[in-house]
């Protein structure tokens, strides 16, 4: 009996903890696929962010893939075309992780070990942000439940002096 | 001030670093306008992000800064990688020097530098200039 309430506890820990890393991997990649966390021109690198469990190779060109081909042909041709579309194409993942095993974020994008110069991704990655979702992906969630089991007599404007049903919160 | 104290902490301690090992490299940094050197320039261009300013313990919140460093270090491809490598390892040292227990806290902010990464060398075709990308998380309070 013992034996089966370890197993139990050891189930749940491991589905939360799971659970969890997933979660945090999505996070990571949603958020690096924005114009924030990523330097943008067609939108190809911010859109090319993925997970796996070995690295990622940074073999994908931008003028294979539509519409980010189109984009920058029109953008080099006319200077001042703004045009970008971040579209991210490995998200969400196809799988989830055990988070037993270490999983890569990288990107995809041929170019994207010039995108460093730039500074945005190590601003995310390194900056106080990501140790914040780290943190945030592996707090304790206690279930946020409210019970109405209580009355209360509005006070203000139109409910004033009506009769309502208070909630507690567990 | 804080803010100010912190990031002067961080760029003086790179800068005399590097000055100490080549007093030909130009530093530049992203708060100050700059013109971006010529071709046979070695520069270093130095980029202080703030991510966090205070954290909140009981009662009033208390300063408390945090986020990262990036020094990009510019040399001309003539020159060739070494002295890339040679200007990254002072900008290294400047950066660790904040956190040896011999430092002397000039600014008042208490400065730390996290892991460092880099030097990250890229060749970008069509570029007078190799790259280093050095970067590094920061916190410092008061």
């Amino acid at each position: 009996m013992a034996k089966s309430l370890d197993q139990q506890i050891k189930n749940e820990v491991e589905a939360y903890l799971g659970q969890s890393y997933n979660r945090l991997i999505a996070t990571i990649m949603r958020r690096l696929a924005t114009k924030k966390r990523s330097p943008v021109y067609t939108g190809f690198f911010a859109s090319s962010w993925k997970a796996h469990t070995s690295p990622i190779e940074a073999v994908d060109k931008v003028e294979d893939f539509s519409p980010w081909s189109g984009i920058k042909t029109r953008k080099r041709k006319d200077k001042s075309n703004k045009e970008y579309k971040i579209d991210p194409r490995f998200y969400p993942p196809s799988k989830a992780y055990s988070y037993k095993r270490r999983v890569y974020i990288g990107n995809a994008a041929e170019y994207s070990i010039y995108a460093l110069e730039n500074g945005k991704v190590q601003q995310f990655v390194q900056g106080p942000e990501m140790k914040k979702l780290v943190e945030e992906a592996f707090k304790e969630r206690t279930p946020k439940i409210s019970v109405g089991g209580k009355q209360g007599i509005g006070t203000f404007g139109t409910t004033a002096g009506k009769i309502y049903t208070g909630y507690s919160e567990l | 001030m804080t803010l100010v104290n912190a990031r002067a902490a961080f760029e003086k301690a790179v800068t005399d670093a590097v000055a100490a090992a080549d007093a030909t490299v130009l530093m530049k940094y992203d708060n100050v306008a700059f013109t971006t050197p010529g071709k046979t320039k070695k520069y270093i261009l130095m980029t202080i992000s703030f991510g966090q300013s205070t954290i909140q313990n009981q009662g009033a919140a208390q300063d408390y800064y945090a986020g990262t460093i990036q020094c990009n270090v510019y040399v001309p491809k003539t020159i060739g990688t070494a002295v890339l490598s040679s200007i990254s390892e002072a900008v290294i040292d400047g950066l660790t020097s904040v956190n040896s227990s011999g430092y002397t806290d000039t600014f008042n902010s208490s400065p730390r530098v996290l892991d460092i990464i880099g030097p990250t060398p890229l060749d970008i075709e069509d570029r007078s200039h190799f790259v280093g990308v050095i970067s590094c998380g920061f916190t410092a309070t008061v």
